[in-house]
């Protein structure tokens, strides 16, 4: 299942863990992201708490948790290379999540469009 | 002649209290067996400063291109640059030697020894006292490797090697990491955990690992100890730490703790009640010399009857390129103390200065009590940090709100601004929770 947050963050999950990352809306908005700051392996995530933020040339932005869980991967690949995310934000995911409990307020493809329509 | 108080170290701990006492109208005694400065100014803080000084500006040069300047790469000169080092170590050295003096404290060089609570022996020659402050310092960790060098030995070195490994990834790794790297010297960080400064914020860790990548310095994380002695290098520089030194302490009359530190209560009192302790021989000391100075006041204080509250907090700096700096709280502490908090971050690619001065990527973030507004730390990656890091520090230290830090306006264009800009989007954050 693929779900949307309000603060233009993607979730792909099977029900147990879930591969968060930007959508590409936050990422055309952000222009040049120069860094990502991501949670190390095995921190705690409360829905509705920072986890993170993404830098980009003149902004920083933080990274609001859609779920209770636990960090299993972080994408640490990306602190080399955060033009990456830019590039392909469906693919540069920023981290891997045991899944506990997802936040209530998810969106689905048709919402979250709807939602951007809005902004 | 019973002297009020007899300093055991002429530190930054030592002659902060020394001056401290006669300013009461007391009498000081202080017992130096090597140079007066202590680790600080003779083998720490300065000569590494200076160094970091001279790789900066051999690095500027090299790269003055970028500035329109052109000019034949530049040479360099190590044993003048050493020259250069000690001359302005002895010229630190001797001004503190005529300030102590012009200040009427007695300064005996040599090895003194405790005696009793109110004798102290040096030299063959016995003083009377009414009170001890230990002051002895430190001196760094034993390096586990054979043949390895100390922080001490390497700051002796009058040539540059050609590659050096660095064992540990504090605070003393990290600065010779960068002064060896802006040198040209072939530089290998190893250490046991996966992330330097682990006592750090793990963002101005992160971000000084992707600066010393940038940077050609290799650093191997999870290092087993086979790994860790691998000595395919010049020079392996040992710097794992460091631990009180108690020459000339009478054990019988103090408590350590499993290091070897002082153990003092809040009054900086060992267990003998005229004997004090301060610097970096005190337990769990976090060995920095303007925390020794804040202490040698402190008991000088104590001793002449003036006394006050505790030190207050104090920032941690890192001189690297940016620098790092930090002062109260970091945002992992103030979750583990279950403080409600907002952080805000701001970087520095609008911050004028910063782009002329040609820095990589730096930041400064601020965090404040989500209820009270007052600020309770601030972490700094950026040029300057070491500077800019003292708003804070006197924020912290008075209660101030976010909002009071918005109340200047600060010089345009400067470092600084950073501090208005990070304010300005904490106290945002804050409306909105």
């Amino acid at each position: 299942m693929l779900y949307y947050t309000k603060n233009h963050l993607q979730l792909k999950t099977d029900g147990v863990n879930a591969e968060i990352g930007l959508t590409g809306y936050a990422a055309e908005k952000l222009g040049n992201i120069v860094f990502v700051n991501l949670p190390d392996v095995g921190e705690r995530l409360e829905v509705g708490e920072r986890f993170g933020d993404i830098e980009s040339i003149k902004t920083v932005s933080d990274l609001i948790s859609p779920v209770d869980g636990e960090v299993i991967e972080a994408n640490e690949a990306l602190l080399d290379e955060p033009e990456k995310i830019s590039e392909n934000p469906l693919k540069a995911w920023l981290i891997k999540v045991r899944v506990l409990k997802l936040s209530s307020d998810l969106m689905s493809a048709e919402e979250y469009d709807l939602f951007k329509e809005k902004l | 002649m019973i002297y009020d108080l007899a300093i055991l170290g002429g530190g930054p701990a030592g002659y902060s209290a020394a001056f401290e006492t006669v300013k009461f109208g007391l009498s000081a005694i202080l017992f130096e067996k090597k140079e007066l400065g202590g680790t600080c100014l003779n083998r720490g803080c300065v000569p590494t400063k200076f160094l970091a000084h001279m790789a900066e500006l051999y690095h500027l040069a090299y790269n003055s291109h970028n500035y329109g300047i052109i000019s034949e790469k530049p040479a360099l000169d190590y044993l003048a640059a050493c020259e250069k080092k000690e001359k302005v170590v002895s010229e630190l050295r001797s001004g503190l030697e005529q300030s102590m003096k012009l200040k009427k404290i007695e300064i005996v060089d040599g090895f003194a020894e405790i005696l009793d609570s109110h004798h102290i022996t040096c030299d063959g020659e016995t003083y009377e006292v009414r009170n001890i402050l230990i002051a002895t310092g430190s001196v760094p960790a034993e390096p586990f490797v054979n043949g390895a060098a100390t922080s001490d030995e390497i700051l002796a070195l009058k040539s540059l090697p050609k590659s050096v490994k660095i064992i540990g990834g504090g605070i003393i790794a990290v600065e010779f990491a960068h002064i060896f790297g802006l040198l040209g010297v072939k530089v290998t960080i190893a250490i046991r955990g996966e992330r330097i400064l682990r006592k750090w914020d793990k963002e101005i860790a992160v971000a000084l690992t992707q600066n010393f990548k940038k940077r050609g310095i290799n650093i191997l994380t999870n290092q087993t100890p086979e790994q860790l002695v691998e000595k395919s290098f010049e020079i392996i520089l040992s710097a794992v730490g460091r631990k009180p030194n108690l020459c000339g302490v009478n054990t019988s009359l103090v408590e350590t703790d499993e290091n070897g530190g002082i153990v003092i209560d809040n009054k900086f009192r060992t267990k003998t009640k005229n004997i004090f302790a301060a610097g970096d021989v005190i337990s769990k000391s976090p060995l920095l010399a303007h925390t020794a100075m804040e202490q040698g006041k402190t008991v000088a204080r104590i001793v002449s009857g003036k006394e006050d509250g505790m030190p207050s907090t104090v920032a941690e700096c890192i001189y690297t390129s940016p620098e790092a700096a930090s002062v109260g709280l970091t945002e992992a502490e103030a979750k583990e103390k279950g403080i409600k908090f907002v952080s805000a971050k701001s970087n520095m690619r609008s911050n004028a200065r910063t782009l002329i001065s040609g820095a990589d990527r730096s930041f400064v973030k601020l965090l404040a009590d989500r209820n009270t507004r007052k600020i309770i730390g601030a972490q700094l990656f950026c040029e300057r940090a070491s500077d800019i890091v003292d708003e804070f520090v006197l924020g912290i230290n008075h209660g101030f709100t976010v909002e009071d830090l918005l109340q200047s306006s600060r010089p345009h264009p400067s470092f600084c601004e950073a501090i208005t800009n990070v304010a300005e989007a904490l106290s945002e954050k804050l409306d909105e929770v």
